[in-house]
């Protein structure tokens, strides 16, 4: 099935004005909780919102994902009472506006590990959230340095990865639904679906295997910077390890489910006292090849979508599009030799 | 600031100790677009040297990543990475003869447009001590500029105001606070190889980046940073939350230099304060004493 057909079936483009789309707006507002990229403290987020003028909608890439909207940072997922056990979780239905291509296409590997058919385990805690959530992408004008979406086969200006997409223009913008969920958001002046959008060609990626990569890479060289924060792992769209505690107050245990960071020493800490991964280089390693070669393995697709945003705030200038370029590059030179 | 008389004797020097290995590395500094501001760079050939950056942005407090080197290292220290140095000597965590400081005068860094945390308070825009100088005018002679020392007054601040204001300011720094500890790993006289918020089982650990956690975490580490902060900023550079609690390090340094007339950052020699006692040490710091630090 072709692009152009896919959409055509939950109807035609609507051409809004930019009041139009304040209005519309203000409409979703009212039926849901709608999550939107936000100023706070000057850094745009995406966060929930109150009030439709509060909502930024422009070319800027929001500073940190929207993932949380599905796997928040800190969840009570259930309650261990003196004689019985409940869930936890409170779930309402989320309006996701104006995610950008690249963190649809991290959503869409976030549903690959969770729920997907090819994941082993389907994570309840996730898909309760995600069947609950309408998302509108919206097209990415703006390069920022560090951006590498392009060369990750990521178009900015379109992605069928959402409910319906809404591409801004000078003046208003266009809307296309692309499910049923997202059939009637957005409504104005209709106009036939335009020229089918095609996904660019994937260039940074890792075709080989651990026993080439693991050892034979520079990795200190690669992690020299590293300073352990995690920053990275916070803010990356795909990054999706978590851990769960328990913590007991008043004779209630709370079981929570919280974001974890490979970043971190403790990440593998085992009981005896063992730990695989003392050095930063190991752990920086496990994270690029677990972006770039075992999510490949185990779901058909690459957990990095080149938004750039570890690259960016990280306060050792630490860059993973750098790193798997040179292991690209060092794999070249191997691989013409051998010849 | 002559930023590119500087940059051209940093690299000629770097490339001099590289070529006669004198040094193995030289850590400094290198232009990273990608990233946006200058990021740390270990120089290993002739031909990196070349790389080596020194401009506005060369906020980044060098002297965590000297404890992690091998062989013999060059430092570009500024006059706050040099303090750090000095800190981390009097507590046996660096050996004096494994580095050579390349002393590099600097008036105030500047991030996102404003100057960066730390600078306003800078005393001096000379290094402490250091093997090599670089003057502001690129020269081996030190220039010292005037500083501006615009920095707030903590401790003036602190006595003015109620306890309840102080608590609020502190609640108010920590609302953003998501726990990731960058403050902790960049700051350099944390280097504790299992910090108290790591160890397992025990009842402040994070589970939630709640307020108590928060308040658990940011004042044990303002009591252990006592009399060794030496206000470089590293803290609030790479905050990603925007978290200003500099002040209250600050507040500390103040009060311990007050009544133990010790200053962190100033003499390798010296012995650190908390490891220091005598018998007519005022007794203000300890419990039921009446001292006002920030909190």
């Amino acid at each position: 099935m072709s692009a152009y057909e896919m959409r055509s079936n939950f109807g035609p483009l609507h051409v809004l004005t930019g009041n139009q789309v304040r209005d519309a707006l203000e409409d979703v507002l009212q039926k849901f909780t709608v999550v939107a990229p936000v100023m706070a403290d000057n850094k745009l987020v995406y966060d929930e919102v109150n009030d439709v003028s509060d909502i930024v909608l422009n070319d800027a890439l929001p500073y940190k994902s929207p993932k949380d909207v599905v796997f928040p940072r800190v969840e009570d997922v259930m309650r261990f009472l003196e004689n019985r056990v409940e869930e936890a979780q409170v779930i309402k239905p989320v309006l996701l506006v104006g995610a950008k291509p690249c963190d649809l296409a991290a959503m869409k590997v976030l549903d690959e590990v969770f729920t997907g058919e090819q994941g082993r385990y389907k994570d309840s805690f996730y898909s309760n959230r995600r069947d609950f959530l309408i998302i509108v992408g919206m097209n990415c004008r703006e390069k920022k340095s560090g951006c590498f979406c392009e060369e990750r086969g990521i178009n900015p200006a379109f992605s069928q990865d959402c409910d319906g997409f809404l591409t801004l223009q000078d003046d208003g913008a266009v809307y296309e639904p692309l499910t049923e969920k997202g059939a009637d958001l957005f409504s104005g002046a209709t106009a036939a679906s335009e020229n089918s959008v095609s996904p660019g060609e994937e260039t940074l990626v890792l075709n080989t295997s651990e026993a080439e990569v693991f050892t034979a890479m520079p990795w200190e060289k690669y992690a020299e910077g590293c300073i352990g924060c995690g920053t990275c792992t916070f803010i990356c769209p795909t990054c999706h390890c978590f851990n769960l505690r328990d913590s007991e107050k008043k004779g209630i245990v709370t079981r929570t489910r919280v974001w974890d960071s490979c970043m971190y020493p403790k990440f593998t800490l085992h009981a005896g006292g063992h730990n695989p991964r003392t050095r930063k280089y190991e752990r920086f390693r496990q994270r690029v090849l677990h972006k770039y070669l075992y999510i490949p393995e185990n779901y058909g697709c690459t957990a990095c979508t080149g938004c750039g945003r570890c690259i960016r705030s990280c306060p050792g200038g630490l860059n993973i599009r750098n790193t798997v370029l040179d292991i690209q590059r060092r794999l070249a030179e191997k691989r013409e030799v051998h010849v | 600031m002559d930023y590119e008389m500087q940059s051209r004797r940093l690299a000629e020097i770097a490339a001099k100790l590289l070529e006669d290995e004198t040094v193995e590395a030289v850590l400094g500094l290198r232009n990273n677009p990608e990233a946006g501001w200058p990021t740390p760079y270990c120089a290993r050939t002739p031909q990196d040297a070349e790389r080596l950056v020194w401009n506005e942005a060369c906020y980044t407090n060098l002297a965590f990543y000297l404890t992690e080197m091998r062989g013999k290292t060059a430092i570009v220290a500024k006059p706050c990475d040099v303090r750090s140095i000095i800190n981390l000597i009097s507590e046996n965590q660096l050996d004096r003869d494994n580095f050579i400081i390349i002393g590099i005068e600097c008036e105030g860094k500047r991030k996102d447009g404003k100057p960066a945390p730390g600078c306003d308070a800078c005393p001096s825009s000379i290094p402490g001590f250091w093997d090599i100088a670089i003057g502001a005018d690129g020269s081996d002679t030190w220039c010292d500029l005037p500083m501006a020392q615009t920095g707030e007054n903590v401790t003036q601040w602190a006595k003015k105001s109620t306890v309840e204001e102080r608590f609020d300011r502190f609640l108010k720094e920590i609302n953003q606070c998501i726990l990731c500890y960058a403050c902790r790993q960049a700051c350099q006289g944390c280097y504790c190889v299992s910090c108290f918020m790591d160890r397992k089982a025990t009842p402040w650990e994070q589970i939630d980046a709640d307020t108590g956690s928060k308040i658990a975490f940011h004042l044990t580490r303002a009591m252990h940073l006592a009399g060794r902060c030496t206000d470089c900023g590293a803290c609030e550079k790479v905050c990603s939350s925007g978290v200003n609690l500099k002040y209250i390090y600050k507040g500390l340094s103040e009060f311990v230099e007050e009544t133990y007339g010790f200053k962190a950052g100033v003499n390798p020699e010296a012995t650190p304060v908390m490891n220091r006692y005598e018998a007519d040490d005022p007794q203000v710091a300890f419990l039921g004493g009446d001292c006002i630090v920030g909190i």
